[in-house]
């Protein structure tokens, strides 16, 4: 094993990541409707069909729904989204706000979710898909 | 015999100056082309491959000269002979890379390559850690039978490998007609790293694209279906550990849970996405519930023979 190399591919790596952290690379990338909310989790959730999407009023967060119970939820990662799906989701609470209408979901049992959406019609639809 | 450089060492100055020329361009166009913690992970894992392939290059090039003993013919390393052993170097790289696609057990090895959902020439060097113990390497040793020295298999790969690395890039579109007729490009190496459906499993050739052509693999990039990156089942978290071995966590896990010697076999030896009951994914399923799907967008779009009678196919309102 050549011991310079290795130490400076190691140093080049370090550097290089380094670069892409000075150069403000990244990012979250925003979701503006629900639509894009449905198409993100179809893409990132094999054989789920959305129905409806709903995405939060910062664009950082979205869920969609396929039917009840059904429920795909998409968090932002690094630059890109990671999606988490729920099969027995349901809509704990769903409430106005200055903010927005606040979407508390509950993904299993104990484990609570909270998204502010600021379209209020999209909103009532997503819930009412999601707990038909 | 020459005494061969790796081409892999020699590269990997031009590897970092383009890495930070592709930074620089997303900078101007497209911040979004990198993330920082998945360009460490992507990094850490071709550095740690680079550790594993010294580890395991001595017991790989041990056994392809024990292999070379039996050789058919006796080839010297003369320019010609480089030449086509690069060729059918390349066309084993191709065997490879489609079984690492359809076999889980080579899927194990070669999804940390795929696992980053960005496209750029960090993700060329997210490399496996677990070649070796995949063999991986098998599909290399018709070569040495044949008789091409292993020093020149293994100086044609390195080279194959440099090759792969510019092609990992969104930022050139398209290559000229003929150079896309021939040899692999960014566009067709965009379409195997999609997880679109109609993408999937396609695209499988190392430096020459005739592979696919003539194998019935070939999908080309098309504009209204940009490829989206990843892997089916994307993973939650930039770890390294995750990203090298979670495959194999999973065939441990679906192995010790099988209900009995063909659901093990299975589980190892089959398709990714393979189950015993079939409630998982394979890619054929994806793409047959895609074009299922395709069929019936298209069946919505039909035309009734009198604008204003009802459309009996229209379709569904879709609630957002």
């Amino acid at each position: 094993m050549n011991w310079w190399l290795t130490a400076g591919s190691l140093a080049a790596v370090l550097a290089l990541a380094g670069v892409a952290w000075l150069l403000r690379l990244g990012g979250t990338q925003r979701l503006e409707t629900g639509a894009d909310a449905i198409r993100l989790a179809e893409a990132q959730s094999s054989g789920f069909e959305g129905k409806a999407g709903v995405v939060s009023a910062n664009g950082e967060l979205a869920a969609a729904t396929g039917g009840p119970g059904e429920l795909v939820l998409l968090q932002p990662m690094g630059a890109r989204h990671r999606a988490d799906r729920f099969t027995g989701a349901r809509i704990a609470m769903l409430g106005e706000t200055v903010d927005g209408t606040v979407i508390t979901l509950q993904l299993s049992p104990g484990e609570m979710f909270r998204i502010t959406v600021s379209d209020a019609a999209a909103a009532r639809a997503f819930a009412r898909v999601l707990g038909d | 015999m020459p005494d061969l450089p790796d081409p892999v060492d020699l590269a990997i100055p031009a590897f970092v100056a383009l890495v930070l020329a592709e930074m620089l361009v997303a900078r101007i166009k497209d911040r979004s082309r990198y993330c920082p913690r998945d360009t460490l992970t992507s990094l850490m894992l071709g550095f740690g491959s680079t550790i594993a392939s010294v580890l395991a290059g001595g017991m790989v090039f041990a056994l392809a000269t024990w292999v070379h003993q039996f050789r058919l013919f006796d080839i010297s390393y003369a320019w010609y002979w480089f030449a086509l052993a690069f060729v059918l170097d390349d066309l084993a790289y191709y065997v490879f890379h489609r079984s690492a696609h359809r076999v889980r057990w080579f899927w194990a090895s070669h999804v940390i390559h795929h696992s980053s959902q960005h496209y750029n020439f960090s993700t060329a060097l997210r490399q496996t850690w677990t070649g070796f113990f995949s063999l991986g390497f098998i599909f290399r040793l018709p070569l040495f039978l044949i008789g091409f020295p292993p020093a020149m298999v293994f100086f044609c790969a390195g080279l194959n490998l440099v090759y792969q690395f510019w092609i990992h890039t969104e930022v050139i579109r398209r290559m000229p007609r003929w150079f896309e007729a021939v040899m692999n490009t960014p566009s067709h190496h965009r379409v195997h790293h999609a997880t679109n459906a109609r993408y999937l499993d396609k695209n499988y050739a190392g430096v020459f694209i005739v592979w696919d052509r003539m194998f019935g693999t070939f999908e080309p990039e098309r504009d209204d279906d940009r490829p989206r990156y990843g892997i089916v089942h994307n993973l939650p978290d930039f770890s390294i550990l995750r990203a090298a071995f979670h495959e194999w966590w999973g065939i441990a896990k679906d192995v010790w849970a099988a209900p009995g010697l063909k659901a093990r076999l299975g589980y190892m030896f089959g398709p990714p996405g393979w189950s015993h009951d079939g409630r998982r994914d394979t890619s054929e399923t994806i793409k047959a519930r895609w074009l299922a799907r395709e069929t019936r967008g298209e069946q919505w779009k039909k035309p009734t023979s009198s604008s204003s009678a009802p459309d009996p196919e229209a379709a569904p309102p879709r609630a957002a």
